[in-house]
């Protein structure tokens, strides 16, 4: 079966994608570090030509005129675009079930949740159509759905990969994410992105750092941030909801064309957004502080650090369980890598050190 | 929002404030979107730019309603 054909059933059995790229095999590439390597791009992504639609209707019918440089770096590379995943409309929510498009099924068992937001880019992974898939990832939205489906979520460092083109959400927390079958392939992939983006003034690129061979590392549990993880849920839901509500100010209903077109729970953090006081705010900022230097603190004795991914696992399909996010979040908010494994255990990283969290899953 | 003691802590913006305070660069010219491409998803345009409809003309859209559990 061609990846085209394989894409469509995909999509027949779990509705993981909006949109399949129906001319993939002519841009087939035969060079490059993922010559002729299919992949899935989350439907957030802007991909010239092709509808980018963030599965809200107000971007039912909207097709960009530029493509994200992520996009434009794995063509590059010669990997092939077959599809725009499904999502959580304008990557809101925990569950794949917001997409205006319809939900997403979890391959491994259609009465579970596929999480989200990336649900998706993780079921296409799952169900075999493609060996990675692009994400992003604000609260967790990589890793909670890989998991839940039963595959690796790499969220890089903040600053590592280029948003140039990712439709934003929370700007000061939103990270392109990878999905993929296998450790390796997430490896390559970041090797292809990790590199600074004149288009994108907060990506630095990944520095090169010695990797400590796997006997020489100290990897412990971060006692302080998992105490703090119940505040940090709080501050993340504070500071990504007024962020959201700054952003999607441009969907103003005169250039899209839909003053309502958004659904109930982007309107829900939208409004809740708005509603932000500043004593909230500062609050926030200050456990994200405390965050971080809970985090500092306990990288002072460990190299890398494990929490889990969920506090449990995927509950039933259209179930978006509370605090989904608490254990995703601390790491979003101190912008550090974090992967999540299919076992459901997360292994973050000091900043930067996105390489070795890659190399301790691969053991 | 449960009460945490903001007295120790100082405002963090995002994760890279310590490591880049600032992006600044130079002007420099370089190729952009045409005005038609830009002008590609506009619903409606006259003269190279975008027509909006006037604000009494804009018919009420229902609110999506939330869905009960």
């Amino acid at each position: 079966m061609s990846a085209l054909e394989i894409a469509r059933e995909a999509q027949s059995k779990t509705n993981c994608f909006i949109t399949i790229s129906d001319d993939a095999p002519e841009r087939r590439h035969r060079e490059g570090a993922l010559a002729g390597v299919p992949y899935a791009a989350k439907d957030n992504f802007c991909t010239r030509g092709i509808r980018t639609t963030c599965a809200s209707r107000a971007l039912e019918n909207f097709i960009p005129p530029y493509s994200a440089t992520v996009i434009e770096r794995l063509e590059a590379a010669g990997a092939v675009l077959v599809g725009k995943a499904n999502l959580d409309e304008f990557a809101m929510g925990s569950s794949g079930d917001t997409s205006y498009f319809g939900p997403t099924l979890n391959p491994r068992d259609p009465a579970l949740s596929p999480g989200g937001s990336s649900s998706g880019s993780a079921a296409a992974v799952a169900i075999g159509a493609v060996p990675f898939a692009l994400g992003s990832d604000t609260g967790g939205s990589v890793r909670q759905p890989a998991y839940f489906c039963g595959v690796y979520g790499f969220k890089p460092s903040y600053g590592a990969i280029s948003r140039y083109g990712m439709v934003a959400f929370s700007s000061s927390l939103d990270t392109v994410g990878i999905i993929g079958k296998d450790v390796e392939i997430i490896q390559t992939v970041l090797d292809v992105l990790a590199a600074p983006d004149p288009h994108d003034a907060t990506c630095v690129g990944l520095p090169s750092i010695p990797i400590k061979p796997h006997e020489a590392l100290r990897v412990g549990v971060a006692d302080g941030v998992l105490a703090l993880s119940e505040r940090a849920i709080h501050a993340y839901a504070v500071l990504s909801y007024a962020e959201a509500a700054s952003n999607l100010a441009r969907y103003d209903g005169l250039r899209y064309g839909h003053g309502n077109a958004f659904g109930w729970e982007v309107r829900r953090r939208i409004e809740l957004g708005l509603a932000a006081t500043e004593r909230e705010l500062e609050e926030a900022r200050s456990v994200r502080d405390a965050v971080q230097r809970a985090f500092d603190e306990a990288f002072s004795q460990y190299d890398l650090l494990t929490m889990p991914v969920s506090p449990g696992g995927a509950p039933p399909a259209g179930v978006c369980p509370p605090f989904a996010d608490q254990y995703t979040a601390p790491a979003s908010l101190a912008g550090l890598p974090a992967l999540a494994c299919p076992d459901g255990t997360q292994i973050i990283g000091k900043r930067y050190h996105d390489r070795q969290v890659l190399a301790a899953a691969l053991g | 929002m449960q009460v945490f003691d903001a007295k120790s802590a100082r405002m963090r913006y995002n994760p890279l404030m310590d490591d880049l305070p600032n992006a600044l660069r130079e002007d420099r010219v370089e190729p952009s979107l045409s005005r038609e491409e830009a002008l590609e998803n506009a619903t409606g345009v006259r003269d190279g730019f975008f027509c909006a409809p006037r604000e009494e003309s804009i018919p009420e859209e229902p609110i999506p309603e939330e869905p009960t559990p």
